[in-house]
């Protein structure tokens, strides 16, 4: 094991450890209240929370949300060299225990108002409210010292996967310092500067939130879900100066912007996680972000750690409908796989072709692993295949579209594929194909199915499946449509009347 | 019901219809309604219904007020204090 000389760890703990005491580290709800920690309260808290984590070498389960203890306990775990595991307690209990198994979980931390829901994942488990609110000793300069490695486990993460199980995919020590020092080295985040956390925990992206915050000395403010319908009474509450969240919660923002006039205005405004549409991201910019800001674009799967590629809107051509999503920054790397299978580490203005990901990023592959095979090895570089089908225009990169069934909602990963899978299993219908359809700024998972009989009670599906995973409608029909081809016609379902059209 | 409950109903019906672009929802609106249900009424429509509301009864809100308006029940403690 090699020791990393720029560690995120070393970089944190710094951080950490020199900022000044009563300067605010955290503001979000504590148990169920909303409280503040400065960071001397946040030194407590994470000395609090680390004998919990003194006799486990098993990755840990946080069973928390979008609140102190869940930022801290990422905190916690990152510093004491400990792998976790998030576990949204909004998700089904079957899916979590699935998911707890999958990743051989050893102990759970929750946050006090899930024990019942953390007693059923059959580890010990910690109640990390009470670790948090008890602490009173700063010893955090003794426990937290030390080196870290860079391919020790850092985090796992579960995806939406094809086959009905959902997949983990395990991000490194080194892969995490590579993001953090890289969006770090293209974006200028200060001291003292107020962070958004809009994510949910379950979410990569919210590991930017905890971990670019942190290392730069800067205020976690943690959004409610009242906080995340009303973004822009949150940005003026918090002062926010860097704000990171999915473009829909720009579009819910952009809705109430006439009432923002006068009040207060981000530096930063970061959107990762689906497709930006130019006119929000301008609608955004002009109602929420200072004259002098500015508003970037990310993009990069779970796979590559957080994003990889950016690109700063501020200057792109009007004419766009969707912004860029740019170059890589830090040391990524990507290169285009074209449909005769050639790979283009160097592609020629107008290529197209399915992106490619490479570089300290990127991860060694899934755990459990499966079959289907993700890397391409080019010219000594491993790459991690996107799934995502990209224009080339000379100077960066456009997304065009997927070339699978994922899709995406709030940001979300679904496979259409595990909803089909769970559905037929469930209610052992003969076919069913789930098809997604956008209306009214808002992306609908339709399904249909093929059976004699109709399906009308879903809450047997709304048990195994995340909320943002459930059909919106589904169809009985005597066959599905089929193509020339004989697969589905998704797009004959997809034209169906889902909805009572306007 | 009583009429003001009706009417709070009506508006944030509409509101809903606009925002989803339909003319008839998942399910009707009445004094038991709340955010997901009907299910039109998601993260994207909350602030038409504030917005709607606030415009049918003629009532200056703040962005704080809006915890109220999650439910048809809130909106009739909110109109309580407010009108």
């Amino acid at each position: 094991m090699t020791a990393a000389p720029d560690s995120l760890k070393q970089r944190l703990y710094e951080t950490v450890l020199a900022s000044p005491g009563d300067r605010e580290a955290i503001t979000g709800l504590l148990a169920g209240s909303r409280v503040t920690l400065d960071y001397q309260g946040l030194r407590r808290a994470l000395s609090g929370l680390q004998p919990a984590l003194a006799s486990t070498t098993a990755p840990v389960g946080i069973l928390a949300n979008r609140s102190v203890e869940a930022c801290t306990c990422v905190l916690a775990c990152f510093l004491a060299g400990v792998p976790f595991v998030p576990l949204n307690p909004g998700f089904p209990a079957h899916r979590l225990e699935r998911i707890a198994q999958l990743a051989g979980i050893g102990h759970v931390l929750h946050e006090r108002t899930h024990a019942s829901l953390a007693g059923l994942l059959g580890v010990p488990t910690t109640d990390a409210s009470a670790q948090v609110q008890q602490a009173s000793d700063d010893q955090f300069d003794t426990l937290f010292s030390g080196t870290d490695t860079v391919d020790r486990l850092a985090y796992q993460m579960f995806t939406s996967g094809s086959t009905g199980d959902p997949k983990g995919v395990p991000i490194s020590a080194g892969n995490l310092s590579a993001y953090v020092s890289g969006i770090t080295d293209l974006i200028r985040f200060y001291p003292g500067e107020r962070f958004s956390q809009t994510f949910d925990l379950s979410f990569d992206l919210a590991m930017h939130d905890i971990f670019v915050c942190f290392a730069s000395g800067g205020t976690l403010a943690v959004a409610t879900d009242m906080n995340l319908l009303m973004p822009g009474a949150f940005i003026d509450k918090e002062r926010l100066d860097v704000w990171f969240s999915v473009p829909m919660l720009a579009t819910i923002a952009n809705r109430a912007a006439a009432l923002h006039a006068e009040k207060h205005r981000l530096r930063l405004a970061l959107f990762c996680g689906e497709a930006l549409a130019m006119d929000t991201a301008i609608t955004f910019d002009r109602a929420f972000v200072r004259e002098q800001g500015e508003l970037w674009n990310l993009y990069g799967p779970t796979e590559a750690t957080i994003a990889l590629t950016a690109r700063n809107i501020g200057e792109v051509a009007a004419d766009l409908s969707v912004a860029p999503i740019g170059t890589p920054f830090g040391h990524s790397r990507v290169a285009l796989q074209q449909d005769n299978g050639d790979v283009l580490p160097d592609p020629a203005a107008g290529a197209e072709g399915e992106l490619l990901l490479g570089g300290p990023q990127v991860f060694t592959g899934y755990q459990p692993p499966v079959e289907k095979q993700v890397f391409i090895d080019h010219q000594g570089m491993r790459y991690y295949r996107s799934g995502d089908w990209v224009h080339w225009d000379g100077h960066e990169m456009h997304y065009v579209g997927r070339i699978d069934q994922q899709v995406k909602v709030r940001g979300y990963r679904i496979e259409l594929g595990e909803i089909e899978a769970t559905f037929r299993r469930i209610y052992g219908v003969e076919a069913a194909a789930a098809v997604a359809v956008t209306r009214a700024d808002t992306v609908h998972i339709c399904l249909a199915y093929q059976d004699a009989d109709e399906v009308t009670d879903l809450t047997l599906l709304a048990n195994e499946l995340p909320d943002y995973m459930l059909p919106h409608a589904t169809r009985r029909m005597d066959e599905l449509p089929l193509n020339a081809n004989g697969k589905v016609d998704r797009k004959v379902l997809a034209g169906l009347p889902w909805f009572n059209e306007s | 019901m009583s009429q003001r409950t009706e009417t709070i109903c009506q508006v944030v019906e509409q509101a809903l219809k606009q925002a989803a672009q339909t003319d008839t929802l998942s399910a009707p609106v009445t004094a038991d309604s709340q955010m997901n249900s009907p299910r039109e009424w998601d993260s994207l429509a909350f602030v038409s219904v504030f917005l709607a509301v606030s415009q049918h009864f003629g009532i200056e809100v703040e962005e704080d007020d809006a915890i109220h308006f999650t439910s048809i029940a809130g909106i009739n403690e909110f109109l309580d204090e407010a009108l």
